[in-house]
């Protein structure tokens, strides 16, 4: 079962950004991620950014990163340039919202 | 007795009224976005409410009555119609639940066999023809069909749950967030209906009459239940829209 490339990115960039390791990099953007709800298999850059915003930097702090509000901001930024494909499936989201009209 | 059986017939008819409305809107938004859940949602709501229920009710009452061979046409008909569902119910949830996993794959291929088995079961003991249902394959065939109910529930729960904590970040919609909760209530609920429609099978009506009459009582009150949920999840009215909204903002 692949990830999305949403997910690969903000974890290579959190690696790339601070003493994380891979494994606890992916480890804590899956934590920020399950926090505000959201799948790591059909993450999007949208919800990435918010999660980027609002939960990561306290996910940061709460492991010792100094500054994880900047790093946050400075990966944020990056976001719009990055690689990133949504995902060809339908989310359960895009199903409901259509079939209520 | 008298009084919840029509009551029963009131709420089956409501039932049957909704579905079928739900059922042919979603079958119209399927031939306009082309895409498959919103057509096997649809297909499962017809095939499922309106044909195999109805149709394996009738030969329930005609198979003691004078109409043995009629009894068993009708539940193969049903039984048909009711795969069909089983099919398309299942599909559904594994297509927008769970697209990437291959044990869903599995389950669903599961779920199809029960019946395709029980349909063996039901021909060898001539239950299409005019002896009596053999009662082996029929807890067989409930199972699977109560364990699909329950699957749907519980992705709706699982869901819903995700869209909570999304909603409290801004990234989801409070009516889209509340369909999940409407769906995954509605499911619970049909849940309720197929064990309650199992008692009248069994239940004589001048030995255990209260129980019978508690019985299509809770079917009754699931079957109204589902028919509003339904309602609500797949045609809201505005007033409903605004009060979610409202709801919502006042939460946040």
């Amino acid at each position: 079962m692949s990830t999305s490339t949403a997910f690969e990115w903000l974890c290579g960039e959190l690696e790339s950004a601070t003493e994380l390791d891979r494994l606890a990099s992916r480890g804590t953007v899956r934590i920020a991620l399950k926090q505000a709800g959201l799948d790591p298999n059909a993450a999007t850059a949208d919800q990435i950014s918010v999660v980027l915003q609002r939960v990561l930097p306290g996910e940061l702090g709460s492991r010792g990163i100094e500054a994880a509000d900047g790093i946050c901001s400075e990966i944020a930024a990056r976001i719009s340039q990055a690689p990133i494909e949504d995902s060809t499936h339908d989310s359960p989201e895009a199903v409901f919202r259509r079939l209520g009209g | 007795m008298e009084f919840v059986v029509v009551a029963q017939a009131l709420t089956g008819a409501l039932y049957l009224l909704t579905t079928l409305i739900i059922g042919s809107r979603l079958i119209m938004l399927a031939r306009r976005t082309r895409q498959l859940p919103e057509f096997l949602l649809g297909g499962a709501l017809l095939l499922g409410g309106i044909l195999a229920g109805p149709l394996e009710a009738a030969s329930v009452t005609l198979r003691g009555e004078t109409a043995p061979s009629l009894a068993g046409t009708l539940l193969l008909a049903g039984k048909i119609a009711g795969l069909g569902a089983l099919i398309c119910h299942a599909e559904f949830i594994r297509r927008v639940f769970r697209p990437r996993e291959r044990w869903a794959w599995l389950l669903v291929a599961v779920m199809v066999s029960c019946p395709l088995a029980t349909f063996y079961g039901f021909n060898a003991h001539g239950a299409f023809a005019t002896s009596p249902i053999p009662w082996n394959w029929f807890w067989l065939d409930l199972s699977v069909r109560i364990a699909a109910s329950t699957w749907l529930a519980a992705e709706g729960a699982i869901y819903y749950g995700m869209m909570r904590r999304r909603l409290r970040l801004g990234l989801a919609d409070p009516l889209v967030t509340n369909r999940f909760l409407l769906w995954t209530i509605a499911g619970c609920l049909s849940i309720v209906m197929l064990f309650t429609s199992v008692p009248p099978m069994f239940l004589d009506r001048a030995t255990a009459g209260n129980l019978l009459v508690l019985d299509l009582f809770v079917f009754s009150i699931a079957g109204v239940g589902v028919s509003a949920l339904y309602f609500l999840t797949f045609l809201p009215p505005e007033s409903f829209r605004r009060w979610i909204g409202t709801t919502s903002e006042a939460v946040n």
